[in-house]
């Protein structure tokens, strides 16, 4: 048997023993992930279906828009789908313990390379596909798509689509781990950064992503030209627009036209594959090898040793265990080149998001629109916020491994260490999200009450969501694994993600419930302001942030606290 | 059967390995010492392909380790200090998966399976997940698969570390049966007394170099200390009487 197929082989037995052998306990843990994602995947299409079919309401400009908006959301989904695969290569296909006991034995490279090729395309797509597939299925359901529509565009265009930055992503980690080999740290974050900044600017150049927002809020007669305009800057050459493109074919008639951009896509798939294999049959083994390298080096010159150690120095009024716990994660973090390089993209994807925010227009003096943009920004934060909770916050518990048997040994008391887990993680959240608030609100021209107001709901999410991913962390801990990312998503993970994002949801939707009556009022003194709904918000609001700080916290400690190290 | 010239392994500024030469003969039982962060580990996974050298050359029964890594370690068994195994899989299945990737037949599988758990008495457990093994059945399950295709030459990692008294003793009469029957084996450990008892020759490594290498006698007229044990010699030669004069006049009140 073929050696690639022969390990695969043995993991597909290994999964079935795990299912095999189930306890009540994973059983219930598994139902209960599975609902929240079945509802996340409903969430969604019916979210999507809601706007397709607004917009395919709209007489002459629906279809139109609906099919940019289709092709927006697949580019996005690539974009998420090369960061996922760059960052989960990482631990699939370099700092696993599976890849050195592989690596130990008789097996060609290009072999163990598809293994773990094919691990990391599902380790990084599944959770980006509850985003695709619905996207799809609602576009099906308002186009009137037929059973096997859908299923070609899942098998004959999905499939293929999620190939493509699977391979970009993954020659891209190889190329990094080869670059670290003549290349210090430092040169090569500035090199990356050279290079992100490079492709921000050459999106913002060629896409105008944001002047889509500005034209629909302007003026319909200008949409229609900037969307007859966009055929030559709608990243015609990337596989996101041949999906959409597909989706309006079969939707609108034109097979010839569907054949041309299925086979686009299908041979795009096949020549990365082929690129890309051909490429980590020369190069994987000797990136793998500099990443094993990179472990063992010598960390440098005793200045440099000083300098980090001064800045790992922490005030001297925190409780000296206190210090010791959060000293030691704020190091394991910068030394774990998984943590802060996913860190970092994360914070580069924020400031391209704030860059954008400055071609938005800043003299929209209409209050509707003033209240959208202002919601649309704090729902973009929320979803931000939680990403990172999910990310950093919920396997901060599980990280703490094998090795926690150093903690609860020592006098430190079980709910302290919940508490240095909690402060440390809200205390950074906090700063990020209040200068991503009013950065922001500054580049949007919110002041006054609506600022004010985004501050508040900022600092309550970072409370809420901080006890969110602390204490679901806490209830479905891994420590049997020392990946950061496998343990976000994990079961335990997704479930933290899709809490947060409803908790995110509901807050956005309870803020909403005074905003039309506020809006018009403001519109027209004489309307009378909506004491009620205010009233209501904020004590809906109060509820709803107590519930989430709270509950987590107290089910996560008492959860901690029953289990054996 | 293994030899190791003039190898040099770096980590940045760090020489780990510097300009070491083995040669370690088919049958031979060759114990490799060392205190922590002499090279000993890096030596070993340049061995098995795991690190690559910036210099020298390795060969395994005459197969370069970098030019056919394949071929090389299809003669090996590799015993890892920290072992790798797939916790969801029985032994038996752990075993069966470790055979194919040796391009072993079902049926060589079965017999040599069949054999080396009568041999370390885990036939009790051998149908059981990894994951419910102690640490002790764990590395039996390890020198089962390192064993699985008869290698002509087994590398070893600290083999001793969480085993029982039964169980060291029933690897180190196992690693003399191979041994007797051809097999080059290279052990690295740190308790002295395993490589005493085994051992046909010792390599000491300090700081990445070789500073000791022969039988224990030969060792003892290098050290000027003939008749004394491996303990003292091993002290002696990497400037551990030093630390331990200064643990002995340490005042620890």
């Amino acid at each position: 048997m073929n050696k690639s197929l022969h390990i695969m082989h043995y993991k597909t037995v290994s999964a079935r023993s795990f299912l095999r052998n189930l306890n009540a306990e994973t059983v219930m843990k598994i139902l209960v992930g599975l609902f929240v994602v079945s509802c996340f995947f409903a969430g969604s299409l019916f979210f999507f279906y809601k706007i397709f079919n607004y917009l395919g309401g709209l007489r002459d400009i629906g279809f139109l828009l609906m099919n940019k908006l289709v092709s927006l959301g697949f580019l996005a989904i690539f974009v998420m789908l090369v960061i996922s695969n760059i960052v989960t290569s990482i631990s699939t296909l370099y700092r696993s313990r599976e890849t050195t006991f592989l690596l130990s034995t008789p097996t060609s490279y290009e072999k163990i390379f598809t293994v773990k090729f094919i691990d990391n395309i599902f380790f990084s797509t599944w959770a980006v596909m509850l985003l695709g597939l619905p996207l799809i299925l609602a576009y099906g359901m308002v186009r009137g798509f037929v059973l096997w529509e859908y299923l070609f565009e899942i098998f004959c265009v999905l499939l293929p689509f999620v190939i493509v930055p699977a391979c970009i992503g993954v020659a891209f980690s190889m190329l990094l781990f080869l670059a670290s080999r003549h290349l210090s740290p430092r040169q090569l974050i500035i090199t990356l950064g050279s290079l992100i900044v490079l492709g921000v600017v050459v999106y913002f150049k060629i896409g105008q992503p944001s002047s889509l927002a500005f034209n629909v809020i302007s003026d319909w007669r200008v949409l229609n030209r900037y969307l007859g305009s966009m055929g030559a800057t709608s990243f015609a050459f990337l596989p996101s627009f041949w999906v959409s493109e597909t989706l309006r074919t079969i939707a609108g008639g034109g097979r010839h036209s569907l054949l041309v951009y299925m086979l686009a896509l299908i041979s795009t798939t096949l020549l990365s594959l082929n690129v890309v294999f051909k490429f980590a049959g020369r190069y994987y083994y000797n990136s793998w090898l500099a990443s094993a390298e990179h472990h063992g080096k010598d960390s440098g010159a005793k200045q440099a040793s000083k300098r980090r150690a001064r800045f790992f120095r922490l005030p001297e009024w925190l409780p000296s265990d206190f210090r010791a716990v959060l000293s030691k994660d704020l190091k394991l973090f910068v030394r774990e080149p998984a943590q802060w390089a996913q860190f970092t993209v994360l914070l580069v994807l924020l400031v391209i998001y704030l860059v954008n925010l400055k071609y938005f227009p800043t003299d929209v003096e209409d209050s509707y629109w003033k209240t959208l943009i202002g919601f649309g920004n704090f729902a973009f934060s929320g979803f931000i916020l939680a990403t990172l909770s999910v990310r950093f916050v919920f396997p901060n518990m599980s990280l703490e491994g094998k090795s926690f048997w150093a903690i609860t040994s020592s006098p430190m008391r079980l709910r302290r260490v919940f508490w240095v887990k909690f402060w440390a993680a809200f205390s950074i959240f906090l700063l990020i999200s209040e200068v991503l608030a009013f950065v922001s609100n500054l580049m949007l021209g919110l002041r006054g009450l609506l600022m004010a107001l985004t501050f508040f709901s900022v600092l309550l999410m970072s409370i809420s969501l901080t006890s969110l991913s602390v204490g679901l962390g806490a209830i479905f801990p891994r420590f049997e694994e020392r990946n950061p990312g496998k343990i976000a998503s994990s079961m335990g993970g997704m479930l933290a993600t899709i809490i947060s994002l409803a908790y995110v949801g509901l807050m956005i939707v309870i803020a909403a419930l005074p905003a039309n009556g506020y809006t018009l009022h403001k519109m027209n003194p004489d309307l009378p302001f909506p004491l009620f709904e205010v009233m209501l918000s904020v004590a809906l609001i109060l509820i709803l942030n107590l519930t989430a700080i709270t509950v987590p916290l107290r089910l996560g400690l008492s959860s901690m606290r029953r289990r054996d190290y | 059967m293994i030899e190791l010239l003039k190898v040099t392994k770096k980590f940045g500024k760090k020489t780990a390995v510097d300009d070491l030469s083995l040669h370690i003969k088919t049958g031979e039982f060759f114990g490799f010492l060392g205190p922590n962060g002499a090279g000993k580990t890096t030596t070993i996974k340049l061995m098995t392909g795991l690190l690559r050298p910036e210099s020298g050359t390795i060969r395994i029964c005459g197969t370069d380790i970098i030019k056919d890594p394949e071929a090389a370690k299809m003669k090996t068994g590799y015993v890892p200090d920290a072992p790798y195994i797939y916790e969801k899989l029985t032994a038996r299945e752990y075993l069966e998966f470790t055979g194919g990737l040796y391009d072993m037949s079902p049926e060589k599988i079965k017999s040599q399976t069949e054999w080396l758990f009568d041999l370390f008495g885990m036939d009790g457990w051998v149908d059981s997940r990894c994951e419910e093994y102690s640490h002790g059945m764990r590395q039996k399950v390890v020198f089962c698969s390192a064993f699985l295709h008869d290698p002509e030459v087994l590398i070893v990692d600290e083999p001793m570390v969480g085993l029982d008294p039964q169980s060291m003793r029933l690897v180190k009469d196992l690693l003399k049966l191979y041994s007797s029957r051809g097999t080059a084996i290279f052990i690295s450990t740190h308790i002295l007394s395993v490589a005493e008892e085994l051992c046909d020759r010792i390599g000491i490594i300090h700081n990445g170099r070789l500073i000791g290498l022969g039988t224990l006698d030969e060792l003892g007229s290098m050290a000027a200390a003939e008749g004394e044990n491996l303990e003292s010699l091993f002290l002696k030669m990497t400037g551990g009487p030093r630390q331990a004069n200064l643990a002995a006049g340490a005042d620890l009140e």
